[in-house]
C-alpha cells in the first residue's frame, strides 16, 4: 500500500502560479470572517515565524512583516485533488483520497506491469512531479497507518518492510494516528500511553473497556500496523456521483434554487437514481439529511428535483442561513465494481447508453431500470 | 366613542409600547381607550404611563396639558373560547373578578399536565362584562350558553355585521388601534417570526394592510359605524364600562394563618403590640425611654396604617417554618429592617435604635404604596421556604410576582438577527460590538447585511419581550388572588403561579409583597457555625462586630471570601480608608455604586483628613456629617430634597424609587427642573443644587437604604469573624457553597496566603463538600471533581461510612464499583495519591483496568502532569499554580506579581485572571479593571482602553495570560497598568 502525501498542496499550487511567492511565510485568509480577516491556513515558514491559524491579520503582519497573504480558492484546491486522483488512476485502480493533498492507493498486484513496488512508488512521485510541479513523498507498507506516518516522515519515499511495521509505528506519537478522537487521546495520556509503542502490547480485553468494545479491534490493528483496509475504486464514474454547492453569500432556505440545480445535477448523468441523498449545513456548520423515498426515485427528473426541493423547504426551519449544499447520488445500473468486474454487471453497463437515449427521448416519463421494474 | 389599543403586551402580535400607543390613540381624535391585549399583563403599564403624563407636567410646574385632559384609559381583554375569540369590558367589581378567573382557568388548564386549582372552576366566559364576538359564529356559540353578547364590527366582514342587525343583534364598532404605517406593519411581521421562532420571510402577517388605524372622524364615516343602531349601541357600552373604575391603590394584605376571622384589625393590633413587646423585652437587656418612645411611635403609625397584619404575617411564614426545622437563619434587609417592630419580631438582626435607622423610609403616613420587606434565607432552604408557603396559605391565595423583560439592546438584535437568519458567530460578533468591542456599532453598519437588523432591533428595543420569575417576590392575599389580578403557572417551576403583573403593577394596585430571596452568605455562615459548634460565641453578630481583629482584617481589606465586600473595589476603599469598623461598613457597602466613584474619592479623602470639607450649604452638615458631605444612602437623597428643595417625604420618594427603574433617564429630568425650581425658591446657593444633584444622580441604577446596608454589613461582620478566627472552616464553606466572586483556585489561593495547607483530594479523608481539617487546613471536597459521577462518588462515601476506611486502592474497587471515567477522574484529580506516595497517578490509573499488562510501560506523572491532571479535572491546582506551569511551558515572564509593589517598575509576568469587572470611560469606551494572581499574591490592575484596543479582546477570568505592564502607585495602593 503506498500513501502519497503532497504537503501544503494549497501553497504548491500558489507558488507554482506564482514564483516570487517560493520560500516565504504565506498564509490564507479565513472566509468565514471577513469582518475582522484573520489567517486561516499557515505555511511552514509562517508556522515558524509564530503565525498559526486564526490569528488576526493585523496582528500576524505585525509578528512578521514579510507574510504574503493570499485568497483562498477551495475550488482550484478541489479541483487539484481531483487531479491527484486521475493521476493516481493511471497507476492502480483501487485507491482512497484522504486528506488535502494525501492519499492511499493499492499497488499490490502492479508488479507485473511496473516492476517492483518501490521502482513504482518513487516513478509515481517523479512523474507526479513533471506534470504537475508538486513535490511528494510516499510511505510504503502492507499497514494502511503505517504507509500513512511514512508518507508524513517526508524522506522522499519511506519503505517499511514487510514485518517491520509496529517497529516502525512504535516510537511515533500516539497523537499523530489518523482520526482518533481528543477523549481517547487524553485517556491514553492519562494512562501513560503516549506513543504507538506504548499501545501495542496492551490486551484486546482492556483496549476494550478503555474504548467502543466494536472499535477496540481495529485501534489495536491500527496501532501494531496489521491493518490491512480493502480500498475502494478511485473512480466516481461506477454508481456515485457528490455534487457540492458552496452558497456565496449564505442564503435563507427560501432563496436557495435548489430545484433547478438538481434537475442539472441529474440531467447531467442519464443513468438513473439508485439512492439519493441531500445534506445541506447551516452557516454555523451543523448539518441536516434528507434522503428520498424510493417511491420518488422513479419519478421523472423535474418531478424529483421539484420533490427535492419541497423536501429541504420542509426540513430547513432552522432559522438560519445555509451554507453549503450536497446531493449524493447513487446511480442504478452501474454497481460499485471491484478488481475483477461482475460479468453481470458488465452487461448493465452495456445497456446504459441506451437508457440514457431513452431519457432523453422521453424526458417526462419514468425510465427504470430492469431492478426496479421488476420490484414494482 | 372610544378605541380598542393592542400593546406590545399582545406577545406576537402588538406594535406599539404603551406610549406610543396612548400618543396614537390621542393623536387620532379618541379620549376613550380600551387596554385590548390577550390577557390583563399591560393594564398597569398603560395606566402608569398616562400617569406619568400628568406628573411630568406637574413637576415641570405647568398646568394639565389640554391634549390630555379628560383621557380615560378602560380596563379590557382579548380571550379565546371553545376556538373563538372574544373580547371583555368588565364593568363591575364582580365582572373584573370572573375576568380574573376565566383567564386564571385557562392558563392553568393549558399547562402541561392542566393545573386544577381548588374553587377556581371551569374557563367559562364572564359575567358583568360586556362580551364581544369577533365573529357570527363566536356570537352564536355566546347566545346558545344563555351569554348575553355583541358583534365587534370588523370593516372587512360588512356582510356579517349586516346580517347580525338584520337579526336583531347588537353591534358596536369602535376602532381597534393595530398599527399606524407600514413601518408598523412590518414590526408586527417581525413579532410574529420573533414569536413563532421562525423566519421573517416564512412568516405571514396577521393584519392586513387595510386594517392600518385611522382618525376616529374617517372610521366614524364607515359602516358600519353610520348605522345609527351601530353607533347607539357603541355608545351604550362607553357608558357602561365608564361607570366602573377598578380600585386601584387600595392595599391588600393577608391576614396571618389562623388569624382570619374577625371584621377589623384591632385584635391584630393587640397581638402584634403583645409580641413586639416580649420582643422588645428579649432583644434589650436595658429598656431606654428612646427605645419604647420608638417602638410606640412605630405601632401607633403600623395601626393607622392597617399594616398590623403584614407584620404578623411575614412572622407567621417565618415562624411556621422554623417549626419544620426551616429556615435555619434568616436575614431581613431593604427598608423592612429600619423597624423596629421587626427587629422585636426576629425578622431582622439590626438594632435600628442604635444603628440610627429611619422608620420613615419604611413607612409614613404619606406612602401611598405599599412597602414590603426583604428577607434572606440561605440560598439552598429558599425553594423549599417558597414551597412551603403556597402550601400553608393554598395555592389560590398566593403567587409569585412575574418580572416583565423588554428588549434591551442586545437581545433585540439577537431576536432580529434570528429573525433574519442570521447564524450565531454572527450574533457574537454583533453582540462584541454592542458592547463595544472591535469598533462598535459602526463598524456593524457598515456590513449592508446588517444595517436593516439594526434599525429593526433599535425600533424593537424598549419593547415587552417575556415574562420570568420574580427572584423572591411573593404576595398573599385575603381571599382568592384573582378577586384581585390574574395569574398563571410559573415558567419551569413545579406547583408555583406567577402573577401576570409585574413588580410594579402589583405594587400600584395595592398588593403588598413579600421579597423571600437567596443568599449564599447565609449558608456559608450555617454551615461554618455547624462545624464550629460551641466554639461560636452566643451572640455571634455583637460579638464580632466589636471584635478588634476582625475589624482589623476588614481594615486591610483583607476580606476575600467574606460577604458583600469582596469586590476588588470594596476591599481598595476599606484599605485606603483604613477603617474596619461596622460603621464604616455600612457606608462602604453603599458606597460602592457604578456612578459614584467621582464622589468616592472625596470621600476617601476626606475621611483621612486630606481634604478639607467646607459643606457648601448648612443643610449638608445637618443631614451629612457621617459620610463627609457625600449623598450614600437613599435616605440621604429624601432628606436633601425635603431640606433643601421643600418637597415632601411623599414626593421625595417618588424620586428615590425613580432612580432605581430603568426608564429613570427618560424622567428624571423632570424631577431635575422641580428640584432645581424648589431649591431656588428656597434661596440656595445654585452651585449647592449642582453639587446635591450631581450626588443624587449617581443613585441610578441600583443604590441601599441604610437598613439593607447595616443588615448586609451586619453579615459581613461575622462572616469576616469566622475568616479571622477560623479560615480553614471558612474558606471549605465559601468554596462549598460556590457562587462567590472568585473561582475556587482564587479563594484557595486567599487561604494559602492566610497560612492554611490545601490538601488534595483523598478517596479516605475527603467528604463530599470541602472540610477543614484542624485549624491549619483545608481538604478539597470530591464535588470538585468533574467528570466523577455523582452517584458513584456518594456510593464510595457511603461505603467509607459503614465498613470504614479503604485498605488500599483494589480494597476499594472491590467494594465499590467505579465506572472506568469515574475511577479515572477521581484518580486524575489526586484522589487516590495515598496509595502513590512517588506521585504516579498512572500506576494507579492502571488498578481499574487489572494494572499495567506485560509489556506495556506507562510513563509515570510527573509533578507538571498532575498540574495539568488537577486543571483538567477541578480547575484548581494543587502544588504548582498555573501561572508558574505557564511559565515553566512557554517561558517569558521573568517577573512576578507581587513586585507590583515597586513604583515604577516594568513588569512582565504570567498570571491567572482571578477577576475582571468592565467599565466605560467618560468618552464611552471600554476599560477593565482586573486582579491577577500567580504564586506569590494577588495584583490589581487597569488596562485602559489602548491597551485593549491592541489586545482586541477583553480579560476574562480564568484566563491564563502574560502581562506587561507598569507598576503605579495610586492613593498609596499598588495598581499595575497594563500596556
Amino acid at each position: 500500500m503506498l500513501a502519497m502525501w503532497v504537503p501544503e498542496l494549497p501553497f504548491q499550487l500558489a507558488c507554482g502560479r506564482d514564483g516570487a511567492l517560493r520560500d516565504r511565510p504565506l498564509a490564507f485568509l479565513n472566509p468565514e470572517s471577513p469582518r475582522s480577516p484573520s489567517l486561516w491556513f499557515v505555511n511552514r515558514l509562517g508556522r515558524a515565524e509564530g503565525l498559526g491559524p486564526g490569528l488576526p491579520l493585523d496582528q500576524a503582519l505585525r509578528i512578521a512583516p514579510g507574510l504574503r497573504v493570499l485568497e483562498p480558492s477551495p475550488q482550484v484546491w478541489w479541483e487539484a485533488q481531483g487531479s491527484l486522483g486521475d493521476f493516481l488512476q493511471h497507476w492502480t485502480p483501487q485507491g482512497q483520497l484522504m486528506r488535502m493533498g494525501e492519499a492511499l492507493v493499492e499497488l499490490q498486484g502492479t508488479q507485473r506491469i511496473y516492476g517492483p513496488l518501490a521502482d513504482t512508488a518513487q516513478r509515481m512521485r517523479r512523474e507526479l512531479t513533471e506534470r504537475h510541479g508538486w513535490a511528494s513523498h510516499g510511505g510504503l507498507s502492507l499497514s494502511a497507518t503505517a504507509a500513512q506516518l511514512a508518507a508524513h516522515v517526508e524522506h522522499q519515499l519511506e519503505l517499511v518492510a514487510d514485518g517491520a511495521e509496529a517497529t516502525f509505528l512504535a516510537p511515533q506519537p500516539l497523537r499523530r494516528l489518523p482520526d482518533l478522537a481528543p477523549r481517547l487521546q487524553e485517556r491514553f495520556h492519562r494512562l501513560g500511553l503516549r506513543f504507538f509503542g506504548d499501545l501495542q502490547p496492551v490486551p484486546l480485553v482492556v483496549l476494550a473497556e478503555l474504548v467502543h468494545p466494536k472499535l477496540a479491534p481495529d485501534l489495536r490493528a491500527r496501532v501494531r500496523g496489521e491493518d490491512r483496509p480493502r480500498l475502494p475504486l478511485l473512480t466516481e464514474r461506477p454508481g456515485h456521483a457528490r455534487h457540492g454547492w458552496r452558497l456565496q453569500p449564505p442564503r435563507l432556505p427560501e432563496e436557495v434554487a435548489l430545484a433547478a440545480r438538481c434537475l442539472e445535477w441529474l440531467w447531467s448523468d442519464p443513468r438513473h437514481p439508485r439512492k439519493l441523498v441531500l445534506r445541506w449545513w447551516d452557516v454555523d456548520g451543523e448539518p441536516h439529511t434528507w434522503r428520498a423515498a424510493p417511491g420518488d426515485l422513479t419519478t421523472p427528473p423535474l418531478a424529483l428535483a421539484r420533490r427535492l426541493q419541497q423536501a429541504f423547504l420542509a426540513g430547513a426551519t432552522r432559522r438560519l442561513l445555509v451554507r453549503e449544499v450536497e446531493l449524493r447520488l447513487a446511480w442504478g445500473l452501474g454497481r460499485e465494481r471491484g478488481l475483477f468486474q461482475d460479468p453481470l454487471d458488465a452487461r448493465l453497463d452495456r445497456l446504459e447508453p441506451a437508457l440514457a437515449r431513452l431519457r432523453k427521448r422521453f424526458p417526462d416519463q419514468a425510465i427504470l431500470p430492469g431492478w426496479v421494474g421488476r420490484g414494482a | 366613542m372610544f378605541a380598542l389599543g393592542i400593546s406590545d403586551f399582545s406577545l406576537g402580535e402588538g406594535v406599539y409600547p404603551a406610549r406610543q400607543l396612548l400618543s396614537l390613540a390621542r393623536s387620532l381624535g379618541y379620549r376613550d381607550l380600551v387596554c385590548w391585549d390577550r390577557g390583563l399583563a399591560g393594564y398597569p403599564k398603560l395606566r402608569d404611563t398616562l400617569e406619568w403624563i400628568h406628573k411630568s407636567r406637574e413637576l415641570e410646574g405647568l398646568l394639565p396639558d389640554p391634549q390630555w385632559a379628560g383621557f380615560r384609559l378602560h380596563l379590557g381583554c382579548r380571550f379565546s373560547w371553545r376556538g373563538h375569540t372574544y373580547g371583555a369590558l368588565p364593568f363591575s367589581d364582580a365582572g373584573y373578578a370572573a375576568l380574573n378567573r376565566l383567564l386564571t382557568a385557562q392558563a392553568h388548564a393549558d399547562h402541561d399536565p392542566p393545573i386544577v386549582l381548588p374553587g377556581l372552576g371551569e374557563a367559562e366566559p364572564p359575567g358583568d362584562c360586556v362580551l364581544l364576538a369577533d365573529d357570527l359564529p363566536g356570537l352564536d356559540a355566546l347566545l346558545r350558553e344563555g351569554l348575553y353578547g355583541a358583534l365587534l364590527a370588523h370593516p372587512r366582514r360588512a356582510q356579517e355585521a349586516r346580517k347580525a342587525l338584520a337579526a336583531g343583534l347588537e353591534v358596536i364598532a369602535p376602532q381597534v388601534l393595530r398599527f399606524r404605517t407600514a413601518e408598523g406593519l412590518e414590526m408586527h411581521r417581525l413579532k410574529r417570526a420573533i414569536d413563532q421562532q421562525a423566519t421573517l420571510i416564512r412568516t405571514e402577517a396577521r393584519w392586513d394592510a387595510s386594517e392600518a388605524a385611522v382618525l376616529r372622524a374617517d372610521w366614524e364615516a364607515r359602516f358600519p359605524f353610520c348605522d345609527p343602531a351601530v353607533a347607539k349601541a357603541t355608545a351604550g357600552v362607553l357608558e357602561r364600562i365608564a361607570g366602573w373604575r377598578i380600585h386601584w391603590g387600595k392595599w391588600e394584605v393577608a391576614r396571618p394563618f389562623g388569624q382570619e376571622a374577625g371584621e377589623d384589625d384591632s385584635h391584630l393590633n393587640v397581638l402584634l403590640r403583645e409580641r413586639v413587646w416580649s420582643g422588645v423585652r428579649a432583644r434589650f437587656p436595658v429598656l431606654r425611654g428612646d427605645i419604647l418612645a420608638r417602638m410606640e411611635q412605630e405601632l401607633e403609625l403600623i395601626a393607622f396604617k392597617g399594616f398590623a397584619r403584614y407584620f404578623l404575617l411575614v412572622q407567621d411564614i417565618v415562624l411556621a417554618l422554623s417549626r419544620e426545622g426551616l429556615p435555619t437563619r434568616i436575614c431581613g434587609r431593604g427598608s423592612g429592617a429600619a423597624s423596629l417592630v421587626s427587629y422585636a419580631l426576629h425578622l431582622s438582626n439590626v438594632d435600628p435604635v442604635d444603628t440610627n435607622l429611619m422608620f420613615e423610609r419604611f413607612l409614613t403616613k404619606e406612602r401611598k404604596d405599599p412597602p414590603d420587606m426583604d428577607i434572606d434565607f440561605a440560598w439552598d432552604e429558599r425553594d423549599r421556604v417558597i414551597q412551603a408557603v403556597f402550601e400553608r396559605y393554598g395555592r389560590a391565595r398566593v403567587a409569585m410576582v412575574s418580572n416583565h423583560a423588554y428588549f434591551k439592546a442586545k437581545g433585540a438584535l439577537r431576536a432580529v438577527a434570528q429573525a433574519h437568519g442570521r447564524p450565531d458567530s454572527e450574533l457574537k460578533q454583533l453582540a462584541r460590538l454592542v458592547r463595544g468591542w472591535e469598533g462598535g456599532l459602526e463598524r456593524a453598519s457598515e456590513n449592508p447585511a446588517w444595517d436593516v437588523i439594526l434599525r429593526q432591533a433599535l425600533a424593537l428595543k424598549g419593547h415587552f419581550h417575556q415574562f420570568s420569575v420574580h427572584p423572591g417576590g411573593t404576595i398573599v392575599t385575603p381571599g382568592p388572588l384573582w378577586e384581585h389580578a390574574a395569574f398563571q403557572p410559573a415558567p419551569a417551576k413545579e406547583s408555583v403561579s406567577t402573577t401576570t403583573w409585574d413588580k410594579d403593577g402589583v405594587e400600584n394596585y395595592g398588593l403588598v409583597k413579600i421579597d423571600l430571596l437567596g443568599n449564599r452568605s447565609l449558608a456559608v455562615i450555617r454551615d461554618a457555625y455547624h462545624v464550629l459548634g460551641s466554639r461560636v460565641p452566643r451572640d455571634p453578630g455583637t460579638h464580632s462586630r466589636h471584635d478588634p481583629a476582625t475589624q482589623d482584617l476588614l481594615k486591610r481589606g483583607d476580606s476575600i471570601g467574606v460577604f458583600y465586600v469582596e469586590s476588588p473595589a470594596t476591599r481598595q476603599l476599606q484599605q485606603r480608608v483604613g477603617k474596619g469598623d461596622f460603621e464604616t461598613l455600612v457606608i462602604h457597602s453603599s458606597l460602592i455604586r457604578p456612578a459614584a466613584y467621582r464622589w468616592v474619592d472625596r470621600y476617601v479623602k476626606r475621611s483621612r483628613g486630606e481634604e478639607a470639607w467646607e459643606p457648601s450649604d448648612p443643610v449638608f452638615s445637618e443631614l451629612l456629617s457621617e459620610s463627609f458631605g457625600v449623598l450614600v444612602y437613599q435616605e440621604d437623597v429624601l432628606k436633601v430634597c425635603v431640606a433643601l428643595a421643600g418637597w415632601s417625604h411623599f414626593e421625595a420618594d417618588q424620586l428615590r424609587k425613580l432612580l432605581g427603574k430603568p426608564d429613570c433617564e427618560a424622567k428624571l429630568p423632570f424631577f431635575e427642573a422641580r428640584f432645581r425650581s424648589g431649591a431656588a425658591t428656597r434661596g440656595v446657593r445654585p452651585s449647592t443644587v449642582d453639587e446635591a444633584w450631581d450626588m443624587i444622580r449617581t443613585f441610578t441604577g441600583y443604590s441601599f437604604c441604610k437598613p439593607h446596608s447595616a443588615s448586609y454589613a451586619q453579615v459581613s461582620f461575622e462572616s469576616a469573624w469566622i475568616k479571622t478566627h477560623h479560615p480553614a472552616v471558612f474558606f471549605a464553606s465559601v468554596i462549598t457553597n460556590q457562587g462567590g466572586y472568585y473561582p475556587a483556585i482564587a479563594y484557595l489561593g486567599d487561604a494559602r496566603r492566610h497560612r492554611l495547607v490545601v490538601r488534595g483530594p483523598d478517596a479516605n479523608q475527603s467528604l463530599w463538600p470541602f472540610s477543614a481539617e484542624g485549624e491549619q487546613a483545608v481538604r478539597v471536597g470530591l464535588m470538585q471533581v468533574k467528570g466523577a459521577q455523582e452517584k458513584e462518588v456518594r456510593g464510595l462515601l457511603a461505603e467509607r461510612e459503614v465498613k470504614g476506611p479503604f485498605a488500599h486502592l483494589d480494597d476499594l474497587l472491590g467494594r465499590v464499583k467505579l465506572s472506568v471515567p469515574t475511577a479515572e477522574a477521581l484518580c486524575a484529580a489526586g484522589a487516590f495519591d495515598l496509595w502513590a506516595p512517588d506521585g504516579d497517578r498512572t500506576r494507579l490509573m492502571w488498578a481499574r483496568l487489572g494494572g499495567v499488562p506485560p509489556g506495556v510501560r506507562p510513563r509515570p506523572t510527573d509533578l507538571f502532569d498532575r498540574a495539568d491532571l488537577e486543571m483538567e479535572t477541578m480547575g484548581l491546582t494543587l502544588d504548582l499554580h498555573p501561572a508558574a506551569l505557564a511559565r515553566v511551558r512557554k517561558g517569558g515572564g521573568p517577573d512576578r506579581a507581587a513586585e507590583v509593589l515597586k513604583p515604577n517598575k516594568h513588569l512582565r509576568f504570567w498570571a491567572l485572571v482571578v477577576a475582571d469587572k468592565d467599565v466605560a470611560t467618560e468618552k464611552g469606551e471600554r476599560m477593565q479593571f482586573i486582579t491577577f494572581e500567580d504564586e506569590t499574591g494577588l495584583c490589581e490592575a487597569v488596562a485602559f482602553p489602548d491597551a485593549l484596543r491592541r489586545r482586541q479582546r477583553p480579560f476574562r477570568v480564568g484566563e491564563i495570560v502574560c502581562i506587561s505592564g507598569r507598576a503605579t502607585r495610586q492613593d498609596g495602593l499598588a495598581v499595575l497598568e497594563v500596556q
